[in-house]
């Protein structure tokens, strides 16, 4: 991977950071529904596996838009392949400290 | 809906699949209609979010047929065949928990021995699917307990829902030595053969309601292996 991937990676993960959860003011990020993401320079792309907490999520195609959105914003992106995956299973195992310390705050048993 | 591929596996695996999506989304549905008039207000929030959890699967699992070369142009939450038990609103409360009982009750077992299928985008969901039954399982058992505690008009109405439901919900799997079936498991796509599916679902119910019968399905000749009902 070229450095010029990494930092657009690095970009991209940043961007995530500022997509919410429409439901609970916590990014996708700490959430922890991001599985993987990718970026091809070549194609100028990027790839992003995602798993949602529960498979009747309401929210899941808002999340998707916000995250297309997000991620086309940055100058070296054309296109977001967005894969929904039910594996890993999302447990709250995978909610990110940062985000667990400020659901707590928010009253949010975790 | 055309099918690309036509061994007998994958096209038994067809139709439990695509059953099992239609048959999630019925059962959303039934359980979405008891959102507003449940006996108490926790079950009524109970059912909310058991018809959001069945709609869920049944979107996901609609895709499952694209991957096995099916495209279903009925595909979706207003079109299917369910099983006839489900395809209406359902009567009365008792209904609704013997539903949850056989029909999800033979469903979540189909899908718990595909956890390790061979077509992993099935594998993928059955997990997930996996996780969110238990809850449905914990309603169900607790109603049933429940009524049965009670005795009396409630459990024999229980028992007469959950006898009807089996009726129909035991033959979703189909004969026992059903080539397409049997090949399904040979090539690892499933792991329990229909009789064991039917004897796990019965041997539970039978524990959890006393008195209530649950016999093997018999004449299978106007069995419709599409719509597996």
């Amino acid at each position: 991977m070229s450095v010029t991937s990494d930092s657009v990676e690095a970009r991209l993960w940043e961007a995530l950071r500022g997509v919410e959860d429409p439901e609970i003011p916590v990014s996708v990020v700490g959430m922890g529904l991001i599985v993987s993401l990718a970026y091809r320079a070549s194609e100028r792309a990027a790839d992003l596996e995602i798993t949602f907490t529960a498979m009747g999520c309401p929210a899941m195609d808002f999340i998707e838009e916000d995250i297309r959105s997000a991620l086309l914003a940055d100058p070296d992106v054309d296109m977001v392949n967005i894969e929904v995956v039910w594996d890993p299973v999302w447990t709250k195992d995978r909610i990110r400290a940062e985000a667990r310390s400020r659901m707590r705050n928010l009253g949010i048993a975790v | 809906m055309s099918v690309v591929r036509v061994d007998a596996a994958t096209v038994t695996m067809i139709s439990l699949i695509g059953s099992l999506a239609d048959n999630k989304g019925a059962l959303g549905r039934r359980y979405g209609e008891w959102a507003v008039s449940a006996p108490t207000i926790e079950s009524a929030v109970a059912a909310a979010a058991m018809a959001q959890d069945e709609l869920g699967h049944a979107r996901s699992t609609y895709p499952v047929l694209a991957k096995l070369g099916v495209e279903r142009e009925d595909a979706g939450l207003d079109a299917g065949h369910p099983l006839v038990v489900i395809s209406s609103e359902l009567p009365d409360w008792a209904s609704f928990i013997a539903a949850n009982l056989v029909v999800d009750g033979v469903l979540t077992t189909f899908v718990a021995g595909a956890r390790d299928s061979s077509i992993e985008p099935l594998a993928q969901r059955a997990r997930k699917i996996l996780q969110e039954e238990g809850a449905h399982k914990v309603h169900a058992e607790a109603w049933a307990r429940r009524m049965a505690r009670v005795g009396g008009p409630d459990l024999e109405l229980l028992v007469r829902r959950t006898e009807e439901m089996w009726a129909s919900a035991a033959r979703w799997p189909g004969p026992d030595g059903h080539d397409g079936y049997t090949a399904a498991v040979e090539a690892g796509m499933v792991a329990s053969s229909p009789s064991a599916i039917r004897a796990q679902v019965r041997d539970w119910l039978s524990a959890l309601l006393g008195g209530v019968s649950l016999d093997e399905p018999g004449d299978w000749s106007e069995w419709d292996e599409q719509y597996r009902r």
